[in-house]
């Protein structure tokens, strides 16, 4: 069926092609080709793989890939599990469910330019809220500077956006909301309870949708650094250090070739990252064939 | 519809119970950093930056007036509506018509389509900010605003794709093999059958990136440069210096801006309501 | 900024019915971030409006506005680039450092050479920071700041004691503030940490000698410099010993500021833009805060000065461009804008005012102040930011309260920061 489409398929990518090669192609040759150049305000000198090296010699490149990992896996194992069970919750239309999904989906409304004030506020160690709830209930000994102390710091900042799963909430509902009702009433026909409804039917047909997810948050983790930036910048002595934050740093230095260089991992990782996903979810087979 | 049959079977108070519970945690985790904004407003520099209360000790109007006088915010929350509802309206246009034929048909280049856009999920902005720079003064499109439209359609692209290509998958293929038989052609197929089947796909897609580019900030500085222009978002920043600040008054400016994307979700989520799970009760 | 408003709309007009009588009118633009809250924004819309008044009909200029340093930094080096430079540029010695390295901004000096009269104006220093080897000046500084540190007197004195000229002294009158209920120093692990670190080192012996020249970008050596050591490790008492905030690694500005301007601090090292706020402009303080300030030197009789933190760079390619932008940096270093300067952001220029009695009784006290004890200093010395590259102002930033919590010794930090450069 699809040959006399042919060339209707070609129309319909070809904006988006457009738009591809206008923007998004040449930044990318430019991360990949820079990589290997030194490049500050004087200009572009060619040197080979020594950003590279002298990436795989530092110890702050270490401590991002690690703190990077760490993110990651909370985004993964955490953040999308939390958003699929508060969709399918919702998604229930429990009285009240329209208030809790506009509820849910404000933080992702607000820059993060006014969280980062309101966290740096909450864990300060002088006023914030976090320490006098803990000594208000006898946990004195448990006050830190929670976002500029070396071993809590990336646990912190962690916590600042994991119960935020209002973006993936959304597009799970809207999934949720093209199931076929009659699959449900034959369930209910044959006396399934709800939570078995939900195994048995509704968290089978997302597989697609929490796959996009998975690829969804893993790509937006590897490239995330404004709530750092604004926060910790990466500190103490690199605790909150990501390779995203890492890349600003060197840029802000004037140190392009190995911001790029770094950008060069971040993009390695992310499509080694997305083939997996694709292949562990089989994203692309359709439910209904 | 939804609920006809449900109706019949009750759900179990102790589940009902733990609903809410998990729904109140919830809660608090999103009430408390966006009341807490709300409300610093109504505060001043110093209770903001050195006192615990959550509430402010007097309301305190200041922070709006300078919102609205000296930042002269209402004036740029339009350009700020121009540019996130084009391109919001743009990339859903253009995300569809690439996202529908990978998820549907095979193609020559299909696997290479989807790989392609999955690198622009990946691409650092800190990477994009010479390039761009460099792209738009080149187009000459440099100060206008469908030079930012354009640019925002090309960065949100890959990740509007990928959530438009997620909903088309698991819609029944069936009506549309019913419509190819009957010698409708793609055009019609995406127009009148895929796309209000998808709208749910549509709407969610749409307030991704109407909020995403809300909240831009610094592409918005870097291509428009008359104050005609200018952004909400970019106004908010008059009120934050290396050395001096106005906290109040950017949390008031907050506030309000906050407001528009709010409305446009409660608009645009009420597509999804139609055909939300079967198994529901009302109640 | 309401007035750039009314700006732009009669330029508009001007464009719709003046438009022949325009025609020879030569239009620069200025890229800036003296916008919104910057100190410097007061200063900033008197000296537009001057420069147009004073040229009109000859030069105009416009602006193009930038909120916050960061975004200003990221653009005016995509725009070196695209080769696509505003004709007037203002940052910080490392923004302008970036636009010599671009070789696309103006060598000022030919024009500085056609004009005795206004090379003669600036002090002998004044170009140290914007001078290549060759005689090339790629900026104009605009600025001279005496750096010094704001105490609260009225803190002293319920202490019972004097503000300290000693090390020694200081750590003493950091015991007896903290026992009288204040915190004796207010920092945040950032600009006033290092202002501090600065002040410590530059009061060593050799210290304001090294941070005038510690050495070419990634040859400095810290470890084996006696003053870098000893400052360093006065830098870690100022923590240990309790002198300063709780939350003093936040890296906000806003967190040591908020503290002093709120009288709960006793100190802060700060340069004098600050003044306009302790006086309650733009921001609330505790009642009466501007009575009980004074500004003095570092203990160990030694201050931060500097020419130049600032300046301005032309990146105009056109003749007449170039020529408007010339003749608003000699309007920017006119006695006049360096008087408008010193009275509404408290700031003085790197040119020799000769202020009349009465202009001089109308500059706040404190900036005077400063100004007169700089004369009988043992070490006057820059900042961290001047004397060190970025990488290693980023590391210590990054590094300090590791070190100041006692996870990493003296070498061990020193090494850190030479390593980052």
């Amino acid at each position: 069926m699809q040959r006399h489409f042919g060339f209707s398929i070609f129309l319909s990518l070809l904006p988006a092609l457009l738009l591809f090669a206008t923007f998004l192609a040449l930044p990318f040759f430019t991360i990949l080709v820079t990589s290997f150049f030194e490049w500050n305000a004087r200009g572009l000198t060619f040197n080979g793989g020594a950003n590279y090296l002298e990436l795989w010699d530092s110890r702050s490149f270490t401590s991002a890939i690690r703190n990077t990992a760490i993110w990651v896996g909370a985004a993964v194992l955490l953040h999308v599990p939390l958003a699929v069970l508060v969709a399918i919750i919702l998604s229930r239309r429990l009285r009240g469910w329209k208030v809790f999904r506009t509820l849910f989906f404000l933080p992702n409304i607000v820059s993060y330019s006014a969280l980062a004030i309101v966290f740096l506020g909450f864990y300060n160690a002088r006023y914030g809220a976090l320490n006098m709830v803990l000594a208000d209930i006898g946990l004195e000994h448990l006050q830190t500077d929670w976002l500029f102390n070396f071993n809590t710091a990336l646990y912190a900042l962690i916590a600042t956006w994991i119960f935020h799963v209002g973006l993936y909430m959304i597009i799970i509902m809207a999934e949720i909301s093209s199931i076929p009702e009659d699959l449900y009433e034959a369930a209910t026909i044959d006396g399934a309870s709800e939570i078995d409804q939900d195994l048995k039917i509704t968290l089978p047909l997302l597989r697609n949708v929490i796959g996009t997810c998975m690829i969804l948050t893993v790509t937006q983790s590897l490239i995330y650094f404004e709530g750092i930036f604004l926060t910790t910048s990466g500190g103490p002595a690199n605790a909150t250090l990501n390779l995203s934050m890492a890349t600003y740093r060197a840029f802000e230095n004037f140190d392009w070739g190995e911001a790029n260089a770094i950008g060069m991992h971040i993009l390695t990782l992310g499509v080694v990252a997305i083939i997996v996903i694709r292949r562990l979810f089989r994203i692309g087979e359709h439910d209904f064939d | 519809m939804a609920g006809a049959v449900s109706p019949f079977q009750k759900r179990p108070m102790w589940l009902t119970a733990v609903y809410y519970l998990i729904l109140a945690w919830f809660t608090v985790a999103m009430l408390f950093p966006i009341g807490w904004l709300v409300l610093a407003a109504f505060k001043t520099n110093a209770e903001i930056l050195s006192a615990s209360s959550y509430l402010p000790e007097s309301l305190n109007l200041k922070g709006f007036e300078d919102a609205v006088s000296q930042v002269n915010l209402l004036r740029y929350l339009g350009n700020s509506l121009i540019i996130s509802a084009g391109s919001a309206a743009l990339v859903v246009l253009v995300s569809s018509m690439a996202a529908y034929p990978v998820a549907r048909f095979r193609f020559p280049g299909r696997e290479f389509v989807t790989t392609l856009f999955a690198l622009g999920l990946v691409l650092p902005l800190s990477a994009l900010i010479v390039p761009e720079t460099l792209i738009i003064r080149t187009l000459g499109l440099y100060d206008t605003r469908i030079g930012l439209i354009l640019l925002y359609a090309a960065i949100f692209l890959p990740i509007s794709f990928l959530v438009m290509r997620a909903f088309f998958l698991s819609l029944p293929a069936s009506i549309e093999e019913a419509a190819i038989v009957d010698g409708a052609s793609y055009w019609q197929i995406l127009r009148k059958i895929v796309a209000p089947l998808s709208m749910p796909g549509i709407s969610t897609v749409a307030i991704m990136i109407f909020v995403f580019t809300w909240n831009e900030f610094l592409f918005a500085t870097l291509i428009l440069s008359s104050e005609e222009k200018r952004t909400a978002q970019v106004a908010i920043r008059f009120f934050q210096s290396q050395f001096d600040f106005n906290l109040p008054g950017m949390f008031a400016a907050i506030s309000i801006v906050m407001i528009v994307p709010i409305l446009v979700f409660i608009l645009l989520q009420e597509k999804v309501v139609s055909g939300l799970t079967a198994g529901a009760n009302k109640g | 900024m309401r007035r750039h408003v009314r700006h732009f709309a009669a330029t508009a007009a001007c464009a719709l019915f003046a438009f022949p009588a325009l025609a020879q009118e030569t239009e620069i633009t200025w890229a800036t971030f003296w916008v919104g809250t910057n100190p410097l924004q007061p200063w900033g819309e008197r000296l537009i409006e001057g420069y147009n008044s004073t040229f009109d009909g000859q030069f105009h200029v416009v602006t193009e506005e930038i909120p916050g340093d960061q975004a200003y930094r990221d653009k005016l080096r995509a725009d070196s680039v695209a080769n696509a430079l505003p004709d007037l540029i203002t940052g910080n010695v490392t923004l302008m450092r970036d636009m010599r390295d671009s070789g696309r901004v103006v060598n000022l000096m030919p024009f500085l050479e056609a004009d005795p009269e206004w090379l003669a104006s600036f002090y002998d220093d004044a170009f140290d920071n914007y001078i290549t080897e060759d005689g090339e000046l790629y900026a104009l500084p605009y600025s001279r700041d005496y750096i010094g540190i704001y105490y609260n007197t009225a803190h002293f004195e319920a202490a019972g004691i004097d503000y300290p000229t000693t090390w020694d002294e200081f750590f003493a009158a950091c015991r007896s503030l903290s026992e009288a209920g204040f915190v004796p120093m207010a920092t945040e692990g950032n600009w006033t940490t290092r202002l501090m670190w600065a002040n410590m080192i530059g009061t060593q012996p050799g210290g304001a000698e090294w941070m005038s020249n510690p050495g070419a970008p990634g040859d400095i050596e810290l470890t084996d410099v006696d003053a870098v050591v000893a400052g360093t490790e006065l830098l870690r008492r100022m923590y240990t010993e309790g002198c300063t905030n709780e939350d003093a690694f936040t890296t906000q500005y806003s967190t040591g500021a908020t503290l002093f301007l709120q009288a709960e601090a006793s100190m802060i090292a700060n340069g004098p833009w600050m003044i306009p706020n302790i006086m309650g402009v733009n921001t609330e303080t505790a009642d009466g805060l501007g009575e009980d300030i004074a500004y003095g030197l570092s203990p160990g009789n030694g201050l931060i000065i500097v020419t130049g933190e600032a300046g301005f760079a032309i990146g105009s390619q056109d003749e007449a461009e170039i020529e408007a932008s010339v003749a608003f940096l000699k309007y920017l270093t006119s006695d006049e804008q360096m008087l408008n300067q010193a009275n509404l952001v408290s700031r003085f220029g790197p040119t020799r005012v000769n202020f009349t009695q009465e202009q001089r009784d109308a500059l706040s006290p404190m900036l005077l102040s400063i100004v007169e004890q700089s004369e009988g200093i043992d070490h006057a010395f820059p900042h961290t930011g001047i004397a060190l590259p970025n990488e290693m102002i980023q590391e210590f930033i990054n590094t300090w309260p590791i070190y100041a919590q006692g996870q990493i010794d003296t070498a061990t930090f020193l090494e850190i920061l030479e390593d980052a450069q």
